[in-house]
């Protein structure tokens, strides 16, 4: 699952086009927006806005252990060359209230720039106060939240200059058209970022089957299942060989505990 | 070697020129300002396996804790006033029983490149004192000598210090890169060597056995006399012949004249960090032999019939007196 974030409807319009998501019309909270693969989560301007509603959706959406998240959102631009509709993929991000540093791990290979990034509490008019290149009022709420619930490196913030500074300048629909006209990139983004850290599974489905259907036959407690799993891990890596030899066990059965202990020692001894 | 995509640099050494010589080396990489190292070492969450596989450099001033003792884990070769010390955490090598793993929050690569602060600590450390240092524990010193120059300014250091030994333990091939230094009796050089199967199956990146070999056949040639380190002795199938052909080969090819002393040491590790890179590293061979828990160490059950078994080949080619073994004293 990819959970999205974006402070404002107008900057999740877009996306939700894009990918088709349906409104959780049960989330009584916030605006959330979904299909099979993606989270879009709509939470108000401001740091702390922000952190909540990601930590609502983090809870509230179950985000798994291999679960991505990014911020995509319109940011300003102290650099007067940047042409607007530049998309920054952001490296640091700069809390202007405490001076905290914020630093996601990009350990992906991707094609944007990279940039630094300064959360201000209100809308920023003068660049003289920035101390980055880019200035949000989302970036750190959104990190300290999403690193309570994903590894430092499923966490991504894409912003795209809307403005040399002043945020309140931009009309809705300026809004709305940059983000589209990055969709594209967007998405192959996303597309890298699903599977850049793709685990090798130890085991082919074949054998899953096999670990699965043994203790459901065997009627193994948590615990067995936990010395059976290892126990055929350990065998793999040991051996380098598969598990496969373990059907010949498929017509075992088992009527009361002391037959299950058996059976299972048995099982287990061909693993040693 | 692989290039790190980001930089991290702590503003208050961006200036140094070790700083700007490394960054010079990496044009590709992104530099990141930061104002302390542990903003990126020690965030929360971070997926230590997923770094070293994407390494990242920070590049450091080390501001306290300089100097450690030695752990109980550690053979101290009889010295008494044994401690550790790291310029450099973490490593380029990938070692699954490194220990590492199960200490540092973060995969990525810390340099601290205020070498002097460290050498000011070692001048009060023994002012009255002599002290063992080994100074290359937490890392790969000589493997990254042609990014820092460490090592060379290690040996430096300890030829106006006669109070400290130095020990630099690697499993580099890169012996060359200190090659024109001056041999001093207290500066000692270890290599880590274990069998080449050994190192298929337990190392990631590490240069092979026969390079290693030749970095030492170097050092011997420049008239160093050098410590061999058989550890962690970790278990394979076959264990007996491979270990067996291993100390053969390489007493073959190294003059036992060059070797100042071996020493052996089975696989063992705290039982905490020992957890800890089991739940990261699942598919580890490590853990798929027979292993237990004696006093908080995590071990192999047949530790001691490992190490003895090494000990008993190595002594069919050097002198007792000259191996050193962790778990089973020797008697005579
Ligand atoms: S060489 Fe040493 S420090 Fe480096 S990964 Fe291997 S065990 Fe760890």
């Amino acid at each position: 699952m990819v959970f999205i974030a974006t402070a404002l409807y107008i900057e999740a319009k877009p996306i939700i086009e894009y990918y088709d998501l349906k409104k959780d019309v049960e989330n009584r909270y916030f605006q959330v927006f979904k299909n099979e693969e993606i989270t879009l989560i709509v939470t108000g301007i401001g740091k702390i806005n922000s952190s909540i509603a990601v930590s609502h959706a983090a809870t509230k959406y179950s985000c798994d252990f291999d679960d991505y998240i990014i911020n995509i959102g319109i940011c300003g631009s102290k650099d007067s060359n940047d042409k607007l509709g530049s998309i920054y993929l952001i490296n640091k991000i700069i809390d202007n209230e405490t001076k905290k540093n914020y630093i996601p791990d990009v350990l992906i290979n991707h094609f944007f720039e990279e940039s630094d990034i300064e959360t201000f509490n209100y809308v920023v008019n003068d660049a003289t106060l920035m101390s980055a290149k880019l200035c949000d009022m989302e970036a750190s709420g959104f990190y300290q939240a999403a690193s309570k619930y994903f590894e430092t490196h499923r966490i991504y913030l894409l912003k795209i200059v809307s403005d040399n500074v002043s945020l309140s300048a931009v009309s809705k629909e300026t809004v709305y058209n940059l983000i589209k006209n990055t969709i594209e990139e967007i998405s192959k983004f996303i597309e890298i970022v699903k599977t850049s850290f793709k685990k090798t599974e130890i085991f082919s489905p074949q054998e899953k089957d096999i670990i699965d259907f043994l203790s459901q036959t065997l009627k193994l407690t948590a615990s067995q299942r936990q010395i059976f799993y290892k126990a055929c891990l350990h065998y793999k890596v040991r051996k380098g060989e598969n598990i496969t030899f373990l059907k010949d066990f498929y017509d075992i059965s088992v009527n009361n505990k002391e037959e299950r202990k058996r059976a299972f020692a048995q099982i287990l001894a061909h693993l040693r | 070697m692989r290039k790190f995509s980001h930089i991290y640099v702590e503003k208050e050494v961006l200036d140094s020129p070790l700083t700007q010589n490394i960054i010079k080396k990496f044009t590709k990489s992104k530099v990141v300002i930061i104002d302390r190292y542990n903003e990126v070492f020690n965030r929360p969450n971070q997926n230590y396996v997923v770094q070293k596989d994407h390494q990242n450099l920070i590049i450091a001033k080390k501001r306290y804790d300089f100097i450690y003792r030695g752990s109980k884990l550690c053979e101290n070769f009889g010295n008494i006033n044994f401690y550790h010390t790291s310029n450099i955490l973490n490593c380029i090598y990938d070692c699954d029983y490194c220990y590492l793993q199960g200490m540092y929050p973060s995969g990525h690569l810390v340099i601290f490149v205020n070498i002097e602060d460290y050498f000011k600590e070692v001048d009060k450390l023994t002012q009255d004192k002599k002290v063992y240092l080994s100074i290359s524990y937490e890392t790969d010193l000589l493997a990254l000598e042609y990014l820092t120059d460490f090592v060379r300014m290690w040996v430096d250091y300890a030829t106006k210090n006669k109070n400290v030994t130095i020990e630099i333990r690697t499993k580099s091939s890169n012996f060359s890169a200190v090659y024109s230094l001056k041999v001093l009796d207290n500066v000692i050089f270890a290599w880590t060597l274990l069998p080449q199967p050994v190192i298929d199956k337990y190392e990631r990146f590490t240069p092979s056995l026969e390079d290693r070999i030749k970095s030492i056949k170097k050092a011997i040639s420049k008239g160093l006399k050098i410590r061999i380190s058989i550890e962690p002795v970790m278990y394979i199938d076959d264990f007996e012949n491979i270990y067996k052909n291993f100390v053969k080969e390489f007493f073959l090819k190294i003059p036992v004249e060059g070797i100042k002393d071996v020493n052996i040491g089975a696989f063992r590790m705290v039982k905490e960090q020992a957890k800890k890179i089991e739940k990261l590293k699942e598919h580890s061979p490590i853990f798929c032999y027979d292993t237990v828990l004696k006093g908080g160490v995590f071990t192999y059950k047949d530790a001691e019939y490992f190490e003895r078994f090494v000990y008993n080949e190595v002594i069919k080619y050097i002198e007792k007196e000259k191996v050193y073994i962790l778990n089973y004293l020797p008697q005579n």
